[in-house]
């Protein structure tokens, strides 16, 4: 365990190193959010109401979405096409290391980096919403700062997870540009970033309640508006719980089998 | 400009053969295009899906601005993106040299080295989509309107081309910070919408987004038979500003280059 705390703060410093990249990344990760919550700041009217949620809820959703994606998201998959492509994954073979947890805690470094300054980008929006927007936002978030940080955890594990298992095609699939788009277009609409999903059509929410893209960010964050109840959050953290556990036991068995087709050569 | 379009008419031939040789590479990049497309029109169908009408736009009228914007965003990687690209790479590398060797304007070479012809497929959805939602409206489309249409988008794929053009610049003073090259997509996100719909939300955000919205809506709005002169004039001004600024920028970031790398 020693070692990947040394990765962690290796990487942490790191991060450090690199800020105008990091800045640029939270840039990227802000604008359309906040496009989408200054549209729908216009078209719900002060003292209107969408689907139970106020103007001012409905802008704050986009901003704590902004702000929890920055800890959660990870795009591994992609370093990840590219450590097999260039066969770079034969040097982490040859250290003391498990790759999987190597770059879980490199992540999560990067992760903490990207969240600190998300919280500067943060304060700004709440600031230009505020005052020079006029949408009174306030952050409800007593009672449930306990329960927060363990469910935005979990939905950085899950995350990790399924951007792990998507990199590990590249074992077997080349050019895997497609079907990362694809899958990262499909994370982000059923995650709730386009709109909360209890704006998208009955059939589609309800089916998407049983993968674990809503409980990455949609949940969490409808959660620290108080619009969650606990039954609810605490079936979030089951099905979280469940393919948590289900990513790491095939990425187990694929690893495995993605290493045996593996030839170190590169491409 | 006759040996400016032969050199062109050489890079067009060797990115097909380049396609041809990477078909994979291809097919995957038609795929993921019309991905990021099919996210732009359930990005704006969604919000439509909760609002049957926003400061005067329904959402067949938004679907043409959809439409103008997936024509852009893919006519402007289609021809600028593969060369652009890859400058922050060059600047870390200190290969920029070997270009600015060439007989050429330096700008002009990096912008257009490399054209990925499978972004030119999704123009093609969104003129199928523009086709399919003036239809819907009942609109027929007059010749003039073609041509003042075109005229516009020309003017729109300019100023977003100088846009990345400005934000590329940035590599010459920030080594390591190749990712600011999708920044300028980002921005381009604002203009999925109609301008109007920004209105509601007050004078601050409507006058930032102003110069972003205007080219999708400008194009859309005159194939919809709304007046759109002023904003036309608006056009025209932002984007001729805003081409002389990023050439100058350019011009001026130039000179840091040392060749040295990072």
């Amino acid at each position: 365990m020693k070692k990947y705390w040394f990765v962690f703060k290796a990487s942490f410093q790191r991060a450090l190193e690199y800020r105008a990249r990091a800045l640029v990344w939270v840039l990227i990760d802000v604008l359309t959010p906040t496009f989408l919550a200054f549209i729908f700041a216009a078209a719900v009217k002060p003292g209107q109401s969408l689907f139970g949620y106020s103007r001012a809820d409905l802008v704050l959703y986009f901003l704590l979405f902004i702000l929890f994606k920055s800890f959660v998201s990870s795009h591994f998959e992609e370093a990840m096409n590219d450590h097999v492509k260039n066969a770079l994954i034969s040097n982490y073979l040859l250290k003391p290391v498990n790759y999987f947890w190597y770059h879980l805690f490199s992540h999560m470094a990067w992760a903490v980096h990207r969240v600190l300054l998300s919280l500067l980008t943060f304060s700004v929006l709440l600031i230009v919403f505020n005052s020079l927007l006029g949408i009174k936002i306030q952050l409800r978030l007593e009672g449930r700062l306990l329960l927060l940080p363990l469910i935005l955890f979990m939905s950085l594990l899950a995350d990790y997870g399924y951007s792990f298992l998507l990199g590990l095609t590249s074992f077997w699939l080349i050019e895997n540009f497609a079907l990362y788009s694809a899958a990262g277009i499909l994370v982000y609409i059923s995650s709730g970033g386009l709109v909360p999903l209890d704006l998208m059509p009955k059939g589609m929410s309800a089916f998407l309640r049983f993968t674990p893209f809503p409980h990455l960010l949609y949940t969490p964050v409808k959660f620290s508006l108080g619009l969650v109840p606990f039954p609810l959050i605490l079936e979030s953290v089951l099905v979280l719980f469940f393919w948590i556990l289900v990513f790491f036991f095939v990425i187990r068995r694929v690893w495995a089998a993605g290493l045996r087709r593996y030839e170190g050569v590169g491409l | 400009m006759i040996r400016f379009i032969r050199i062109y008419r050489s890079v067009v031939l060797r990115s097909f053969s380049e396609d041809v040789i990477y078909r994979g590479n291809f097919v995957s990049n038609i795929v993921a295009s019309l991905s990021w497309s099919f996210l732009s029109l359930a990005s704006v169908l969604l919000v439509f899906s909760n609002f049957p009408s926003l400061n005067g736009w329904g959402s067949d009228q938004a679907l043409v601005v959809v439409g103008f914007y997936i024509i852009e965003k893919d006519l402007v990687i289609a021809f600028f993106r593969g060369g652009l690209k890859r400058v922050a790479n060059l600047i870390l590398t200190g290969e920029l040299d070997s270009l600015l060797l060439k007989p050429i304007d330096s700008q002009l070479y990096v912008s257009t080295v490399k054209v990925i012809l499978a972004h030119l497929i999704t123009p093609v959805f969104g003129l199928w989509l523009i086709h399919q939602s003036l239809a819907r409206l009942n609109y027929v489309l007059t010749v003039w309107h073609l041509v003042y249409a075109v005229a516009a988008l020309l003017l729109a794929v300019l100023f977003f081309y100088s846009l990345v053009i400005f934000f590329v610049s940035f590599n010459f003073y920030f080594l390591g910070i190749d990712n600011i090259f999708d920044l300028p997509w980002r921005f381009l996100d604002a203009s999925r919408f109609p301008q109007d719909v920004y209105r509601g939300v007050g004078a601050p955000v409507f006058l930032t987004l102003f110069p972003l919205t205007l080219i999708t809506t400008v194009p859309a709005k005159i194939v919809l038979g709304i007046p759109a002169q002023p904003l036309f004039i608006s056009l025209v001004i932002t984007t001729f500003i805003m081409f002389l600024v990023s050439r100058k920028l350019w011009q001026i970031s130039l000179r840091r280059y040392t060749s040295a790398g990072g």
